[in-house]
């Protein structure tokens, strides 16, 4: 029984930091069309910079976000207006193909920075423990919920509520229509990009806190991708359930699994459940299936 | 049948039917067999570095063959393309324990592959695009940790070593041998994807990459083109996937990490998609830009005395892999073959500008 509620927190703080990151690749989908590979990598570099500015350069914690968070919005400002709005009219394969070159560069660029050891972050939150429902568990899972579930809040908040999230939907709704009406659609993409960029941010922080901070932590970001696929690419609530259902998947996998094959099942049962969800409902639990017509 | 010395026109069926069209006339038979010759010296003067550098160049060029078949004729994207190169390299490694020789390893490693591609062809008939790329990601994450966890098959993550590869009780061995060995494979599967290119599958796997409901309409079964393009293509990755466990001697796991799928997917956009010629100058681009990498960085370590070129090496390949995927994207989305085609048809009508 504690070993089941310990690994379901886990999950459920680990798959809240997946819908976090999922929940910005959902948004570059929905108001630019682009499936951005390159996400896990931004998660990381995320992470990165945080490390940079908390450790590195001293900062205290409360300013080093904000500053973290900050580069990543100008990062993916800098990602759109150099990479992706060129290429817009480009054929889907090309814009894959151009992001999956782009998460390659920023990979390795984090490994020309910061090296291949991996780096010891200072903790955000206290640590210690507290106990629930008879089990002793580590504090940083609660804090890393918490933080989580709200940085979400914030973020449909955003969308529903501000200008100019809600010129953001009106583009992911209808680019003419929006465009008609007023909206500058490059301006919103731009948006988009700086917006998901800090989602990742958001998600690389909290990743770190939960499992540290060195190169592997792209293909841990990928696990954003089957909690977007899961949930259906293009719906907010689905990539939230979808990161929930990963994040606690993996969980129990990595505690009931891993001790018998010797590691490394928790790492690919994401994909595992990806490719089952691709081949009965490729369009997820949530998303809109695609009207094709000749 | 005469040959002229120049011709633009076709006088008989058979010269449409050839593989080669413009071997007609008589200055691209000469170049042709210029090329061919220069192929066959090559090594002689180079130094054994460098051979072993071609070497994998050539390897290089078969799997990128493959990739670009599947990718660039038939619009499928795959990050998958390193787990056939690990599954041909793997069959080799255990293939070899039991002392076969290479003509029959080879084609099994290659059959290998092409059998879990038209596995993974099964589920990626349904999904188009993104879809199929994550799918394809998804394949590439399972067979890795197959592999890592297959210890009394590959080894594991420590990794396993691989007989020398024999051919008629003789062993194939040292860098020059090899080069001819890899040469005449990457000639064949050379031949091998031209010949596909013009005739019915080749065509038909351009219809389907060009709009796949309407090559449905014509008549083309969209599940047995995209099971041949899974197929053959990972047959082809196979092949390149056995030369480099024969050549390497010892494999591990990270020799087919996600960066060599990357820097295949980028081999076929840098030389140009959907060209044979192309896949060949890209594998080679790419082979040989590490090379360049190393040399400036050595330049450079002078000047910047911080830079480690030993541990930042890797990473700075890997960077500028991505950073060429980006650039040819952005300005050059042809590709190679694209300029190689301009510069054959600049010197044609030279001194005429058209």
């Amino acid at each position: 029984m504690e070993i089941l509620v310990q690994l379901l927190l886990s999950g459920v703080s680990q798959g809240m930091g997946y819908a976090l990151g999922g929940l910005g690749f959902v948004l570059i989908y929905k108001s630019t069309g682009v499936f951005n590979f390159s996400h896990g990598q931004l998660i990381m570099v995320g992470g990165y910079f945080f490390y940079l500015f908390q450790v590195q350069l001293g900062l205290p914690p409360w300013w080093a976000l904000p500053v973290a968070l900050a580069s990543m919005f100008a990062l993916g400002m800098a990602i759109e207006r150099l990479c992706l709005r060129p290429m817009v009219g480009e054929p889907t394969i090309a814009i894959i193909m151009l992001t999956i070159g782009l998460g390659g560069l920023l990979r390795n660029l984090v490994g020309l920075i910061w090296g291949t050891q991996p780096q010891a972050p200072v903790p955000l939150f206290e640590p210690g423990f507290f106990s629930f429902a008879g089990a002793q568990l580590p504090r940083v899972y609660a804090w890393t919920l918490a933080a989580a579930t709200l940085a979400i809040l914030a973020f449909i908040l955003f969308f529903q509520k501000s200008a100019q999230g809600m010129a953001m939907r009106a583009v992911a709704f209808d680019q003419d229509k929006a465009s008609l009406s007023g909206i500058s659609v490059p301006r919103v993409f731009a948006l988009s990009w700086a917006a998901a960029s800090v989602m990742a941010g958001v998600s690389g922080i909290l990743m770190m806190q939960l499992m540290g901070l060195d190169l592997s932590m792209d293909s841990r970001g990928l696990s954003a991708f089957p909690a977007a696929i899961l949930g259906g690419i293009d719906s907010i609530g689905g990539v939230i359930l979808g990161g929930l259902i990963i994040g606690i998947v993996e969980a129990f996998t990595g505690g009931y699994l891993d001790p018998y094959i010797g590691g490394g099942a928790k790492e690919v049962v994401g994909f595992v459940v990806l490719l089952l969800i691709l081949m009965v409902r490729p369009y997820g639990l949530f998303g809109t299936p695609e009207i094709r017509k000749v | 049948m005469a040959m002229k010395f120049f011709r633009n026109y076709r006088v008989s069926y058979r010269e449409d039917r050839a593989i080669f069209p413009t071997l007609i006339n008589f200055w691209p038979r000469f170049w042709f067999v210029v090329i061919a010759l220069a192929l066959l010296l090559l090594p002689l003067p180079l130094q054994q570095y460098w051979i072993y550098t071609i070497n994998l160049g050539l390897i290089a060029v078969i799997g990128a063959l493959g990739l670009n078949l599947l990718t660039g004729y038939s619009g499928q994207i795959s990050i998958a393309h390193a787990s056939f190169l690990a599954l041909g390299a793997y069959t080799t490694a255990y293939l070899g324990r039991f002392g076969l020789p290479l003509y029959l390893v080879i084609p099994a490693a290659g059959a290998i592959a092409a059998l879990v591609g038209g596995i993974v062809a099964v589920p990626a008939l349904r999904l188009r695009g993104l879809y199929l790329a994550l799918a394809t990601l998804a394949f590439y994450a399972i067979i890795d940790f197959a592999i890592r966890k297959a210890d009394f098959l590959t080894g594991g993550a420590a990794g396993t070593s691989v007989a020398a590869p024999t051919m008629f009780g003789k062993t194939v061995a040292g860098d020059l041998s090899f080069y001819y060995l890899t040469l005449g494979i990457a000639a064949i599967c050379t031949f091998f994807v031209k010949n596909l290119e013009r005739g019915k599958v080749g065509r038909a796997m351009m219809a389907v990459r060009d709009s796949d409901i309407a090559a449905e309409m014509a008549g083309i079964s969209l599940f047995w083109t995209k099971l041949t393009a899974f197929g053959i293509s990972s047959f082809l990755g196979g092949i390149a996937g056995s030369l480099l466990a024969y050549y390497l001697q010892f494999i591990n796991p990270d020799n087919f990490g996600l960066a060599v799928s990357i820097s295949y997917v980028a081999m076929i956009i840098v030389g140009g998609l959907g060209t044979v010629i192309g896949s060949v100058f890209g594998a080679i681009f790419m082979v040989f830009l590490p090379e360049v990498v190393r040399v400036v960085l050595h330049a450079s370590s002078s000047v910047i005395p911080k830079l480690d070129v030993a541990a930042s090496g890797a990473f700075a390949e890997g960077a500028i892999y991505g950073l060429v995927i980006i650039l040819f994207l952005m300005f050059k989305p042809e590709g190679l073959a694209r300029l190689w085609r301009d510069l054959l048809i600049y010197f044609r009508s030279w001194p005429f500008t058209y």
